[in-house]
C-alpha cells in the first residue's frame, strides 16, 4: 500500500490542539516537537523512525497537543481510511491484535484521564 | 476512586443491533456511524476466529503486579478488579489485559482479578510478536507507537525494532 510523503519546513504548524485528528505521521528525516495544553508545555521531541499523531487511528479523536517542525521535516501521512484499509487488508492473527492494540490505547488514554495519578503523564498526541 | 469503572457499553450494543442476544456480532453493522471506533473495534473482535476463548470463575487471579504476560486477554462478558498498590477499580467489556505489556516485554503494573464470571479471547503473545515482526512497516510503526503510547515509554522495546 502506498503512502504519500509530505515536507513541512522550520516553524511549520502541522497540528493543533482541537484539529480533528484525521492523519498519522512517520518522520522519513528532521524533527518534529509536540507541545501540550494548557501552557504549551514542550512535551517531546520525535525524529527519524518515530510516529506521532495516534489519535487518527482512533477515529474521531481530535488533537490534545500541538505539532511544529524544528528543522525541515518529512513525514509518511496516513489517513484514517487507509488505515482502515490497511488494517482490513490483514487476514492473519495481526489484525485482531493490533484492533486490540489500539483498544488497550483507547481505554488506558480513558483511564489516564479519569485517574491521572496512575499514569502521571496523560498528554496523547 | 473505587466507583471507577472502563469498558464498552455492551447494552448499546445490543440495543441498536450490533450484537444479537448471545454477544454474536451482526455483520451489517461494520459500517453503522452510530457506533465509535471502539466499539467498531469491540465489534470486529468478538467475530475474530483468531481468538480463543477463555473462562474465569469469580475471584480468580488473571495476573499479579510484577508477573510477566505470556498471554493477552480482551474482556468480552464479566468484571475484573484492578489493584494498583492502595487503590483500585474495574474494567469490564473491550478492556485489553496485557497486550502492550506483554510485546513490550514489561511486566504487569496491576493486579487483577475476576470479580464476576469473566469470558474473555486471549492473544498469543508469541505469535503476536512474530507477526509484528513480518508485517508491512507501516503497521508495525503504528503498533510500535500504539505499545509506547500505551504504555508511555520513550525507548522502542527490543520487539519492536
Amino acid at each position: 500500500m502506498y503512502f504519500p510523503s509530505k515536507t513541512y519546513q522550520v516553524g511549520d504548524v502541522l497540528f493543533t490542539r482541537g484539529d480533528a485528528a484525521n492523519t498519522f505521521y512517520m518522520i522519513e528525516s528532521g524533527e518534529v516537537d509536540l507541545f501540550v495544553p494548557p501552557a504549551n508545555t514542550f512535551l517531546v521531541r520525535l525524529g527519524p523512525g518515530e510516529a506521532f499523531g495516534e489519535q487518527a487511528i482512533l477515529t474521531g479523536g481530535i488533537r490534545s497537543a500541538t505539532a511544529i517542525a524544528v528543522t525541515e521535516l518529512t513525514c509518511v501521512e496516513m489517513t484514517a481510511e487507509s488505515l482502515q484499509d490497511m488494517i482490513q487488508s490483514q487476514k492473519t492473527l495481526i489484525r485482531p491484535a493490533f484492533e486490540a492494540l489500539l483498544l488497550q490505547l483507547y481505554l488506558q488514554n480513558s483511564i489516564r484521564s479519569a485517574l491521572p495519578e496512575l499514569n502521571p503523564s496523560s498528554a496523547q498526541a | 476512586m473505587d466507583s471507577f469503572f472502563f469498558g464498552i457499553n455492551t447494552q448499546k450494543l445490543s440495543k441498536i443491533g450490533a450484537i444479537d442476544n448471545n454477544g454474536v456480532p451482526l455483520s451489517h453493522v461494520d459500517h453503522d456511524t452510530k457506533l465509535s471506533s471502539e466499539e467498531h473495534l469491540f465489534s470486529r473482535l468478538r467475530s475474530s476466529s483468531f481468538l480463543r476463548s477463555v473462562i474465569f470463575n469469580k475471584g480468580q487471579t488473571l495476573i499479579r503486579q510484577g508477573e510477566m504476560f505470556e498471554d493477552a486477554h480482551v474482556i468480552f462478558q464479566g468484571k475484573v478488579r484492578v489493584t494498583v498498590g492502595d487503590s483500585f477499580f474495574y474494567m469490564g467489556p473491550g478492556a485489553v489485559i496485557g497486550l502492550s505489556e506483554g510485546i513490550a516485554g514489561v511486566p504487569s503494573r496491576w493486579t487483577i482479578q475476576a470479580e464476576t464470571l469473566l469470558n474473555t479471547r486471549t492473544i498469543s503473545i508469541k505469535k503476536t510478536i512474530d507477526e509484528i515482526r513480518v508485517t508491512d512497516s507501516g503497521l508495525r510503526s503504528i503498533c510500535r507507537v500504539t505499545v509506547m503510547r500505551t504504555l508511555d515509554i520513550h525507548d522502542v522495546p527490543e520487539s519492536l525494532k
